[in-house]
């Protein structure tokens, strides 16, 4: 898994990149959660590169999403493929959450 | 066998998730052993086999985690064994020698499941 952040106006782009499974999920969520610290609050994730996630990854993506509510901040997604947008699907997580085609959509929606 | 890419990724997931409930339940503070393998029919049927000598545990017998709640009232547990559930073309559970013994099927040559609802 890797992780690459910018900074687009007052929205923090968080491309990710491989497999968010059992072993790279905690990696991801202190990703997070340190910039949550550093004070961000609205984050857009791209899942274009992502090929793979796992029920300990949608864990992850949860956690953070119920801080960053806390903090009226929000979460949205972009560019989920194949399997990661199956399992986005089947698991309830693409009614909860907002998720875009493009980059570009979802950063209307700060 | 013949299962296309999407159907091995649905596999793989499927087996991490029953190894990482294995791992974090089935051996509370000790260590454990873990049995897994792979053994294919002519007909083109694999079947993944998982065998713990943990705590007793029935997948089929957990229940599904409501997934209709919103991001406040959802709770982190339960989708592992749910996408387990929903995946799989057939999932068997019992006992043996005290043992968990899981079996995991799936059809060779299936198109996927839909998953659109």
């Amino acid at each position: 898994m890797e992780i690459n952040k910018k900074k687009e106006k007052d929205v923090l782009v968080i491309s990710v990149s491989g497999r968010i499974d059992a072993v790279t999920a905690p990696d991801f969520e202190k990703n997070l959660s340190e910039s949550i610290g550093a004070g961000e609050k609205n984050f857009l994730i791209k899942m274009n590169q992502l090929e793979y996630i796992s029920s300990a990854g949608l864990r992850s993506i949860l956690a953070i999403a119920k801080v960053l509510k806390t903090k009226e901040g929000k979460m949205i997604f972009s560019g989920l493929q194949g399997p990661v947008k199956d399992v986005f699907k089947i698991s309830g997580f693409g009614s909860i959450f907002t998720i875009y085609d493009t980059e570009e959509d979802a950063l209307k929606q700060f | 066998m013949g299962f296309d890419s999407r159907r091995l990724s649905e596999i793989e997931l499927c087996v991490e998730e029953v190894l990482v409930n294995i791992f974090n339940y089935a051996y509370p503070g000790e260590p454990g052993e873990v049995e897994i393998s792979c053994h294919s029919a002519p007909e083109g049927t694999l079947t993944i086999r998982i065998v713990d000598s943990g705590i007793p545990f029935n997948i089929l017998s957990s229940d599904d985690p409501d997934i209709s709640l919103s991001i406040d009232e959802r709770h982190i547990g339960g989708l592992g064994i749910y996408f387990v559930k929903q995946l799989m073309d057939r999932v068997e559970y019992h006992r043996e020698n005290n043992k968990n013994v899981l079996s995991l099927i799936n059809k060779g040559n299936a198109v996927s499941r839909p998953v659109d609802k």
